[in-house]
């Protein structure tokens, strides 16, 4: 069989920085070639210079045996290259097909045929076995089917080659299948696939080869039947990660943290209790309304009834400031919208969480500060920078753990963490588990969201089970097994 | 170790565009009028320039402190107004009543407008630019219809010295109250914003108002609070201009929130929040009436003036982004040097307590 | 499920329609003579400028920009158009003029925009002050007039009537639907047809939402960012040329202040300000509503300040009634979700 695609010799400089290091392998018409690899070590890089948004310093892409010699977005796009980035690029206001003909319409003179596109969109959604009027407008639809327009825009656009970038993060179980199917079908149709992801159990599921890549380096390119996960870890981390999941805790403390009947718009009659020096993972798909949950617990939302203890005494709803004097915290899914200032510096995001503790008196004292701060960032090994770096520039991990310093400093006492490693490469996840590890150990107490079932089950105490906004299941660890866990996340749905 | 010391000299440079343009704009007239054989950099000239920013200066704190929150307040002139023309009559050269009466009365109809705005901001969702609006049409309509056609004039002597009052000359440089008055201001605001965790908290909520939130800070008080604060500040300089001008009308300050914004994005502030330094408005406020001064004993039209307002707006505001972006990027590399050294260093202890 | 329903839902509309037509039914049936053909015809052409500017502004708002230049820029081309005409130069060429300066001076506005990279409140901002000191200087600060004589046939003939119809004898029941009334329509109209049918919607749409996603998507930013602009600066120009044929000569001052008149009208629309979101008939209805308050009050006698407190307090009430109207959606939108049990 002819090969598809080929990098030969790709390398990239960026100022200070060798982002590729004469990287090679290759592509196959209907395989799904998998790449992994820590945040830095260069996949979307040389997914970008894949797309033309990149040019190479040397080496070649060999686009079906022709090397190409110029390259741009619009290009690559001509030649059949089709990106899917996690973060979607859909319009929300305009329709499916209004979307899905984005930039590429067809036309009547200067007029748009609307009917063409509509006829021509409900085609290919049946195609791929989806059921939505391509009238519908983007914002109405679910992440799932959002996803599948992105991939329908790439096959309108007749692509040879799709690329995704971490397809699966907010993805629901059943949303997942839907996507392995669709993918299925691309296979069967010749198309040669990329797929990123961080979620190395899917490897094995959905991918024919898989490469690792570090530090801008190839390191092994192989049929995945031939490796075993710790093979892959190893060649990810460049070292052996023998506990991914650190467990040093010993026996539970009193009830610290106790949400009792809370029923809000997306959730009802919710009650978990988490003990000092345990973690309480939560499962569940997305959309079960844990999220929502706890949201409403911390005080971000208003709920309709309920209440939130820390330690026996009642949390005011509606009030994140009070919740957060009482040592409740909340690490957020989103960081970048909603755990940190990016355009402030690690100090800066590090302290707004424990002025008052800080400074009782209200006046700033920068010495004092960074001394605090400096302590912290040791503690979490944020090894990578100095306080005064602005926290855009950090990496997905390095940011999550700026976050967790935050609240660290305010001395909290219940965290909880939703999606916590969510697009974090293994090397800082299990960092960030042991630093988990290390606050129940402490005496704290964790609530951890998460949609990855081997997280769960490797970090959790206690896991309980959201399904369809309700409380479907709380079972020790030991009593249950992922299966199980899967059954009660469909049961309510 | 390529030249810190050297790379941390130009950041701070950087950092201080304002003062770039502001020498820039003083040298440029400097010249001009020198060339026509006349002497612009006086002491007495300076004195003057500074004096008039003075007052703007006060309008521009208020602006620029809900400029730094992510919002903005066109609401300025109009509560100028309307506040010294409700309170206008107590101020009169003739009045019974203590002179503090309507100061503190018109301080307080400017937090309670202030408070509206905010209640306006945070409860009700309106966007900062239509709710601020609403507030400009209600206030400078209730002025005209207190007043009507009146005017108020002749003010009490003694509370016109705010803004008429001169304490010492140095040569030809007098230094008025007004100047004194607006450097205190700024120097208070200076404080709360850069060494309390008020200040902090305001920058943050500026920055990103969701991460706030999520952090604990009590973003929706936060921000009433600011609002009330540039309400107060818009009163406090209505009290200084009609004791400038001697009279209170309805029609006071009709273009003041517009000066205001201008001497901001002059000083550095960021439209989107979070960003600016209190000082920079003192940097505009110069600039600005250096261009009246300089164009003035040019001669030119009054006309061009506006001109060259709006031309200068968009050329400080390229330079002020071109020079942030160049310090952020020496500053991160000079973040990378730290990292790599503190690295060796934890490297070398490393290699001696083995050793 | 067999039977295909027509659902009609509260958000297809836009949200100024439910505000036009209580401020609009209010004014009927409080102020005598409101609801009358010759009022009507009043409003209507008093709110032409308006129905322009606010037209160029939601484009300018749903892109993610926002020009605050509209209203130097009436002033600007009006004055261009009416000093050509003092000096006797044919409407037809002064028209063409002021015109062509105002696409360019929008061409302006898009430049600094996207190549010098200043944020658009900023750069127009500043852009304003220079339109309005141009005019100033042109006009030496005075109103300009002109002689009646043949170059001027054309903007006469602009400022006619073109169907007038009676329904009575006094004034009030007359009907009469003005030459620059019809123009007004029919260049909404146009933008209309432009907007839904051809790429301008969906682009504006997209560069909104999301600029990388639109590049991505092989729209030239750069170009729809200027064309935009100058689109605004066009429908400026004529905005000017109809205020100059409307009082039949030209205060230098006469655009103070249009645009953010323009903005209320917008976001009163539906309009967000962030961008993505809006459309151009709400902008429009936004502007309707605002003029039919302004002559309703001035009709019952009115004064003008109080009007302005009037004004004030119905635009935090039409924006409390957006947010109404926004949430019911949301809340029917959600059931719909949890029916149609999509993945």
């Amino acid at each position: 069989m002819e090969k598809l695609l080929e990098f030969r010799n790709i390398s990239k400089y960026f100022p200070g920085v060798k982002a590729l290091d004469d990287v090679s392998f290759d592509l196959y018409p209907g395989e799904v070639h998998v790449i992994v690899g820590e945040n830095g070590a260069g996949k979307s890089t040389l997914m970008k210079v894949l797309s033309g948004a990149y040019t190479a310093d040397s080496g070649q892409v060999v686009l079906e045996g022709k090397p190409l010699e110029k390259n741009s977005p619009k290009i690559s796009e001509e030649m059949g290259i089709s990106m899917i980035y996690q973060e979607l690029n859909l319009v929300p206001e305009l329709s499916i097909s209004s979307n899905v003909f984005l930039g590429h319409e067809i036309k009547k003179g200067i007029f748009v045929d609307k009917r063409a596109q509509k006829k021509r969109a409900d085609e290919l959604l049946k195609d791929v076995g989806i059921q939505v009027d391509s009238n519908t407008l983007v914002k109405n639809l679910g992440v799932g089917t959002q996803q599948m327009v992105e991939i329908i825009k790439a096959l309108s656009k007749n692509a040879k080659i799709i690329v995704f970038d971490e397809p699966t993060s907010s993805l629901t179980e059943s949303e997942i299948r839907e996507l392995f199917r669709i993918i299925g079908l691309l296979k069967e149709r010749g198309v040669g696939m990329f797929y990123i992801s961080h979620r190395l159990e899917e490897l094995f599921e959905i991918g024919n080869r898989v490469t690792v890549m570090r530090d801008g380096k190839h390191i092994l390119t192989d049929e995945i039947k031939n490796l075993s996960m710790s093979q892959i870890i190893e060649g990810i981390a460049g070292r052996t990660i023998e506990n991914l999941y650190p467990h040093t805790r010993k026996e539970r403390g009193e009830v610290l943290f106790e949400i009792k009947n809370l029923c809000g718009e997306k959730f009802k009659n919710v009650s978990i209790k988490v003990h000092a020096g345990e973690i309480v993972g939560v499962s569940g798909l997305v959309g079960a309304g844990r999220t929502e949950t706890v949201r409403a617990a911390f005080g971000i939302d208003k709920y309709l009834s309920g209440e939130v203890l820390v330690q026996g005494k009642k949390v005011p709803p509606g009030r994140p400031d009070l919740s957060a004097k009482m040592g409740l915290c909340l690490l957020p899914e989103d960081r970048k919208v909603e755990g940190l200032a990016l355009s402030l510096n690690i100090r800066e995001n590090s302290v707004i969480s424990s002025l008052k503790l800080l400074y009782p008196r209200g006046i700033i004292n920068d010495q004092l500060e960074q001394g605090q701060v400096e302590a912290f960032v040791d503690k979490l090994e944020i090894a990578a920078s100095t306080q005064e770096k602005l926290t855009r520039f950090l990496s997905g991990g390095t940011q999550q753990k700026v976050v967790i310093a935050k609240w660290l400093m305010s001395k909290s006492r219940v965290f909880i963490f939703d999606e916590p490693t969510r697009g974090i490469d293994v090397g800082a996840k299990s960092s960030i588990y042991e630093l988990m590890d290390q606050l129940v150990e402490d005496g704290a107490a964790i609530l951890m969201i998460s949609s990855d079932l081997p997280e769960v089950f490797g970090m959790s105490d206690r896991i309980v089970v959201m399904s369809g906004g309700e409380l479907v299941g709380d079972v020790d660890k030991q009593e249950t097994d992922q299966n199980a866990v899967l059954h009660l996340a469909f049961s309510n749905v | 170790m390529q030249n810190m010391p050297k790379k941390r000299m130009a950041a701070r440079l950087c950092g201080l565009s304002t003062v770039i343009i502001m020498v820039f704009v003083l040298s440029l007239f400097t010249v001009i009028n020198g060339a026509k054989g006349i002497n612009f950099l006086t002491a007495s000239n300076i004195s003057t320039i500074i004096n008039q920013a003075s007052f703007l200066v006060i309008v521009g704190i208020g602006q620029a402190i809900v400029i730094l929150v992510g919002g903005i307040n066109l609401s300025m002139g109009a509560v100028m107004a309307f506040t010294t023309v409700l309170c206008g009559g107590m101020l009169l050269k003739g009045s019974a009543t203590n002179v503090l009466v309507p100061v503190i009365l018109i301080l307080g109809m400017g937090a309670l407008i202030g408070f509206l705005n905010g209640i306006m901001v945070t409860r009700l969702n309106i966007p900062p630019f239509i709710a601020t609006f609403a507030m400009m049409y209600v206030c400078r309509g209730l002025a005209w219809v207190y007043l009507r056609n009146r005017v108020l004039y002749s003010l009490n002597e003694g509370f016109r010295k705010i803004a008429t009052g001169r304490l010492i000359s140095i040569g030809g440089f007098a230094v008025t109250a007004p100047m004194v008055i607006a450097g205190t201001a700024l120097l208070l605001f200076y404080l709360i914003l850069k060494r309390t965790t008020l200040g902090r908290k305001i920058y943050f909520t500026g920055a990103n108002p969701t991460a706030a939130r999520f952090s604990g800070i009590n973003t929706e008080r936060i921000t009433i609070l600011v609002y009330i604060l540039s309400s107060v500040m818009a009163a406090f300089a209505g009290l200084m201009y009609v004791a400038r001008l001697n009279s209170a009308e309805p029609g006071l300050a009709g273009k003041a929130h517009f000066e205001a914004i201008t001497i901001s994005l002059i000083g550095g502030f960021s439209m989107a929040g979070g960003y600016g330094n209190i000082w920079g408005i003192a940097g505009g406020a110069v600039v600005v009436y250096t261009i009246q001064a300089g164009m003035n004993s040019l001669q030119l039209p009054s006309e061009l003036q506006t001109l060259v307002n709006g031309a200068l707006i968009i050329i400080a505001v390229f330079v002020n982004q071109f020079l942030m972006n160049k310090k952020m990027e020496i500053e991160n590399d000079l973040c990378e040097e730290l990292t790599v050294q503190k690295a060796k260093k934890k490297a070398d202890k490393g290699m001696e307590d083995k050793g | 499920m067999a039977k295909r329903k027509i659902n009609i839902r509260l958000s297809d509309f836009p949200n100024s329609t439910y505000v036009f037509i209580v401020a609009f039914v209010l004014a009927s049936v409080i102020v005598p003579n409101f609801f009358t053909p010759g009022n009507i015809t009043t409003m209507l052409t008093q709110a032409c400028v308006m129905m322009i500017l606010s037209t160029a502004m939601s484009m300018c708002l749903m892109m993610g920009c926002i020009d605050l230049s509209l209203g130097g820029m009436v002033s600007m081309t009006g004055v261009i158009i009416a000093i050509l005409l003092k000096n006797g130069v044919h409407a037809g060429i002064a028209i063409l003029a002021g015109i062509v300066s105002g696409t360019a001076f929008g061409m302006f506005n898009g430049f600094v925009v996207t190549k010098m990279k200043v944020p658009p409140f900023i750069a127009t901002f500043g852009a304003s002050g220079i339109a309005q000191s141009i005019a100033n200087t042109i006009s030496q600060e005075r109103t300009i007039s002109w002689e009646q004589g043949s170059h001027v046939k054309l903007v006469n003939l602009l400022g006619s009537n073109i169907l007038t119809v009676y329904f009575g004898p006094r004034p009030a029941q007359i009907l009469s639907i003005s030459a620059l009334l019809l123009i007004t329509v029919i260049i909404i109209a146009i933008v209309l047809v432009l907007f839904k049918k051809t790429t301008l919607g969906s682009n504006v749409y997209a560069l909104g939402a999301n600029e990388e996603t639109a590049r991505l998507s092989g729209i030239d930013n750069v170009k729809w960012k200027v064309g935009i602009y100058a689109l605004s600066g066009f429908l400026a120009s004529l905005a000017g040329m109809i205020v100059m044929i409307r009082t039949n000569s030209l205060q230098p001052t006469v655009g103070d202040g249009l645009e953010f008149q323009a903005v209320v009208a917008a976001v009163l629309g539906g309009n967000s300000m962030k961008g993505g979101k809006g459309s151009v008939p709400g902008a429009v209805l936004g502007a309707l509503t605002l003029y039919t308050v302004r002559n309703a009050m001035s009709l019952w006698g009115i004064d003008t300040s109080v009007v302005m407190v009037v004004i004030g307090c119905i635009l935090v009430f039409g924006m409390m009634l957006n947010q109404v109207v926004n949430s019911l959606a949301e809340k029917r939108k959600l059931y719909r979700r949890a029916e149609g049990r999509e993945a």
